[in-house]
């Protein structure tokens, strides 16, 4: 094998995927890229056996010879990273790849490419298109709200459900739940479905896609794998089995009082009241007002913050105490300039609309008066 | 032909055996426990062989007349109680009167006693079941019960007994048990003619306890308590002599030994801040009852009792253990031979002539002083900027990490008789106002007039504090001066401690904000852990801990919001298990190990250079908190105290 490549575009390629490779693995040959030049493509491929990417150069580089290489991720862009060069050459030479400059040569030891593990494959059968910016939106809505916590779920995924025009991404860490839904275009005939995806492998797809920002992502679903490929990129993640909640069932039916307010107002007056508020034990109260909606937060040795903002509200005055961090992280999300909030009382779940394809659910908290008799213990 | 007939009277005792004799202690038990409420002075016990082949007890108690001693080894023949009155209010520490009997059932018994009055003894012996005609004898008051071949009638018993030493081992722990309690009698332990232990009888049991229990210097606190009808009397040893088991607990109930697990489970639990995981204190505790709040007739060889308020006790207990506990300084003493010159605090590089003088007034005014100045620049930049200026400043940095400055500026005359002094003297010291005359005394040594002085200013306005100066080694350790002495603060365990005993108030104060869940946690439990959660469910959700209970599972609704990194399933259950034993539950126990990772990551590390300010401000929580701040939370000790006497003996002073 020998390309010519021009660095800008190997740079790059290297850079998205070498994340994905993993280091000191106890699985050594994982630490590796697999390089493979042929049909005026190169393909650099990368796994940590959970997720795997493939990028494809066709700019950028010219094959002079075909042939495979495998070699060290974290070597190899750092190598081309530090080249001053505009352009380079690879060589092949049995398994080690040899990295010519103007200035000097590189001799990489590399492994067997037969021994790197197989990559899934995308199948172009059964696919959708989503928007980009819609996938992104997908991720980044969700994923916040997963957590790594244990308990009989497993919140540390997300879920996924095909429906029949819309894909929906649904995450909880068993306080709050976020729900997104985005409509796909099929490609061929698609079939209902729903499965779980972990959190990190989701992270991790999302990193590599912010590099390239596609315009459109196709998306498979193959037996354990959830597939996705854009113009330059292959990415795949492997199902998980984890156990995600009914989430139909939390999800709030009829909620009788709405309030809307503008997001700027919300979020500004929401991080200023919780300076104040404990650090260990954070709690925000909101008061809605027919015209206004107040946030209330007292730390104890701190002191205590109020702030009113304007806002339109149809049902009775009530009060409501939230975990702030909920909220914050919701509004870092959202798109629209104004929040619609559907909800009952000082005790009941809230649902929170961003446009119509988003929706979040926060429980509130409640404040319990801690007695101060406790009742006898039982008598021997 | 009749199915049911009465047992004979041998089998019947033999089966009574069964329960209260299990093994030669129980013999030894049994028969110093009878010496002990026939008022004796001085109890000898002889054994030989583990007791497998003799046991005597010898006593100088009142003895027995010779009609007495017939019905002696007869079952359910006592003196102790005569109506079923008399067993709401017991205050021996037999009565069952099943004892000898069915000791002689199982062994070759010979008991001869002599009262006061009488002038000679009698000595009746049963041999297998058959009681031999009474005989006379002579010998001094008091009683003398000879157990021999113990175990012979039933060998399967004697083929479960253990190793010799096993035995023995319970034979002295048994005696041990009775001694603690009657600490106004003799005891005299021999084994194949060894002696293993000679009491001498005394007023306080303190002594007793050191002599049993104190096989190091342990040191013991002494704490009392009194409620209602309970008393409590408390020997607690230092947490620094704690043990892998609570073997060396032991509980007193109106003299009688007993395992308890109220009384223990509440010493526990007070010692609790004070110790490692897993580990005991040493422990002795005397309650006095009065004795219809408790049924000791529950368990034959009575190692179990029933209170009515098993609540009170445990509250007396706790109480005073950590009032006790409190009180007293609980910090380990250092062994002073450890004390070498290489870990003293002597900067080595040191002109040796200059450090003598300096260590000879040091010692002889008993004060020192040093900040550690080093890491912080900007306080160096000022010392620095004042050397031009006064070219007074002399800053020691020695290669052993740490620097003493002598604050020159600030007092300058008394500077002059410390040379290259790294010893400063602060002023408000009684000492030195003693040592220095009145020129170099406070009032009229003037204060240099400039602003950067401030920084001293301010040490000059803690003149009623306790603490004098400090230093700060290793950017670990708070050396401090104190009245007593020297005490050195491990600053991170130190300040985990305090943050640890603030958030805990918190908790206990505070309302608490519940955060519900969404999809509820399902705990599964059995049956009898259904039975205690349904008693506690009130009390959880006073946490903040809503539940619903669904045959046998537990659906948790809401959590603490302030601990919601923890696991909800995990602290319910601990809840529940504590409530076991447990009077009371409270919550910052089960959440012990949260609050205890968030003191320590909040706290500051060892290795964080301090700065004046920062050291100032901890050892003023030192000196002002009430709370236990002598353990960290997992139980590792913050502070080290050493004495000017233990000073003294180290340098020969004494």
């Amino acid at each position: 094998m020998k390309i010519k490549c021009q660095k800008q575009f190997f740079a790059k390629a290297l850079q998205t995927i070498s994340g994905v490779a993993v280091q000191r693995d106890i699985y050594p040959i994982l630490e590796n890229v697999r390089i493979t030049a042929a049909n005026n493509q190169v393909l650099i491929k990368a796994t940590d056996l959970k997720i795997s990417v493939t990028y494809i150069l066709s700019t950028g580089v010219e094959i002079i010879e075909p042939g495979e290489l495998l070699l060290p991720a974290a070597k190899l862009n750092s190598l081309v990273k530090e080249t001053p060069d505009e352009e380079f050459l690879i060589e092949k030479d049995e398994f080690n790849g040899i990295l010519i400059t103007k200035d000097g040569r590189f001799y990489i030891l590399g492994e067997n490419p037969q021994k790197f593990p197989e990559i899934p494959c995308f199948d172009e059968k059964g696919t959708m298109e989503v928007s980009g910016e819609d996938f992104r939106k997908l991720i980044n809505k969700t994923l916040f709200a997963t957590t790594a916590e244990k308990t009989r779920y497993d919140f540390d995924n997300v879920m996924v459900n095909i429906l029949e025009n819309t894909i929906r991404f649904v995450s909880t860490d068993g306080k709050r739940l976020a729900l997104c839904e985005k409509k796909y275009q099929s490609l061929g005939e698609i079939k209902e479905k729903q499965f779980t995806v972990p959190a990190q492998g989701l992270q991790q797809i999302n990193r590599v896609l912010s590099t390239t920002t596609p315009s459109k992502v196709i998306l498979n679903v193959l037996e354990n794998q959830f597939l996705f490929r854009t113009e330059d990129v292959i990415l795949s993640t492997r199902l998980s089995d984890g156990k995600f909640p009914p989430y139909e069932k939390v999800m709030p039916q009829a909620l009788p009082y709405k309030i809307f307010f503008a997001q700027k107002d919300f979020s500004s007056a929401l991080r200023r009241v919780c300076l104040l508020a404990d650090e260990k034990n954070k709690i925000v109260q909101i008061t809605f007002n027919p015209t206004s909606l107040n946030l209330f937060c007292r730390g104890e040795g701190t002191g205590e913050g109020n702030v009113e903002i304007p806002a339109v509200y149809d049902g009775e005055a009530f009060s409501i105490k939230f975990n702030p961090n909920f909220l914050l992280d919701v509004l870092k999300v959202i798109d629209n300039s104004e929040i619609n909030i559907y909800l009952q009382d000082g005790q009941s779940a809230i649902l929170l609309k961003d446009g119509d394809d988003f929706r979040y659910v926060v429980l509130p908290i409640k404040v319990e008066e801690k007695k101060e008799e406790i009742k006898d213990g039982n008598q021997e | 032909m009749t199915k049911i007939h009465i047992l004979p009277p041998l089998l019947a005792n033999q089966i009574a055996a069964g329960e209260c004799i299990e093994r030669p202690s129980s013999v030894v038990k049994e028969l110093v426990e009878n010496s002990l409420d026939a008022q004796s002075k001085s109890i000898q016990i002889d054994i030989e062989d583990a007791g497998n082949r003799l046991i005597r007890i010898l006593d100088d108690g009142c003895g027995m007349e010779k009609e007495d001693l017939l019905l002696a080894l007869v079952s359910h023949a006592t003196s102790k109680i005569s109506t079923s009155d008399d067993l709401m209010n017991i205050k021996t520490l037999g009565f069952r009167g099943e004892a000898l009997a069915s000791i002689a059932s199982i062994a070759e018994v010979s008991i001869s006693s002599a009262t006061r009055e009488s002038k000679e003894g009698y000595q009746i012996e049963c041999k297998n079941g058959d009681l031999k005609p009474i005989r006379p004898t002579g010998m001094a008051p008091g009683t003398i019960v000879e157990v021999r071949n113990l175990f012979y009638t039933i060998p399967a018993r004697r083929k479960f007994l253990k190793a010799k030493a096993t035995e023995m081992a319970h034979i002295t722990e048994t005696v041990t048990q009775l001694a603690l309690s009657a600490f106004g009698v003799s005891f005299k332990l021999t084994h194949n003619g060894k002696t293993i232990f000679c009491l001498t009888g005394a007023e306080d049991p303190k002594l007793r306890i050191k002599q049993l229990l104190g096989t190091e210097e342990v040191d013991f606190i002494r704490t009392e308590r009194s409620s209602g009808a309970c008393k409590l009397d408390a020997y607690l040893g230092l947490p620094c002599y704690s043990r892998s088991s609570n073997k060396w607990q032991y509980c007193y109930i109106n003299g009688r030994a007993i395992k308890d697990r109220v009384a223990l489970r509440s010493l526990q639990d007070a010692y609790q801040d004070y110790l490692p995981n897993k580990r005991f204190a040493i422990a002795v505790l005397y309650l006095t009852l009065d004795p219809s709040y408790v049924d000791v007739n529950v368990h034959p060889a009575k190692a179990e009792v029933r209170y009515r308020e098993s609540k009170e006790i445990y509250e007396i207990v706790f109480k005073a253990v950590s009032q006790g506990l409190r009180t007293k300084d609980v910090l380990s003493p250092l062994p002073i031979h450890e004390l070498t010159s290489e870990n003293s605090f002597v900067p080595k590089q040191e002109d040796s002539a200059n450090c003598q003088e300096s260590l000879a007034q040091r010692e002889e005014k008993k004060i020192w002083q040093a900040a550690d100045l080093e890491e912080d620049p900007k306080m160096q930049s000022n010392y620095e900027k004042e050397a031009d200026e006064s070219k007074k400043i002399t800053t020691h940095q020695s290669n052993t990490g740490f620097a003493f400055s002598d604050a020159t500026e600030t007092y300058p005359k008394q500077f002059a008789n410390f040379q290259h002094g790294k010893v400063a003297v602060p002023q408000e010291n009684p000492f030195l106002k003693r040592h220095l005359s009145g020129k170099q005394s406070r009032k009229t040594t003037p204060l240099p007039e400039h602003k950067n002085y401030s920084f001293w200013d301010k040490a000059d306005g803690k003149e009623d504090s306790k603490i004098s100066s400090y230093l700060q080694i290793n950017k670990t350790y708070l050396v401090v001066e104190s009245k007593e002495g020297l005490i050195v603060i491990d600053q991170h365990a130190f300040h985990e401690r305090v943050l640890y005993n603030r958030i805990r108030t918190q908790i206990q104060k505070g309302k608490i904000p519940s955060q519900p869940l969404l999809f509820p946690e399902i705990l599964h439990l059995s049956v009898e852990e259904i039975a205690a959660f349904l008693e506690w469910q009130k009390d959880l959700q006073s946490f903040g801990i809503e539940t619903k209970c669904v045959g046998n599972t537990v659906e948790i609704h809401s959590f603490p919001h302030a601990i919601g990194k923890a696991s909800a399933k995990e602290i319910v259950a601990d809840l529940i298990l504590q409530s076991e034993d447990r009077k009371q539950l409270r919550l910052e126990d089960a959440i012990e190990k949260v609050l205890a990772t968030m003191a320590c990551k909040a706290a500051v590390k060892a290795g964080e250079s301090l700065s004046k300010e920062e050291i100032e401000s901890l050892l003023k929580i030192y000196e002002e908190e009430k709370d236990n701040i002598y353990f960290c939370p997992h139980g590792r000790p913050t502070v080290l105290k050493i004495s000017i006497p233990e000073l003294e003996k180290h340098f020969k002073r004494t």
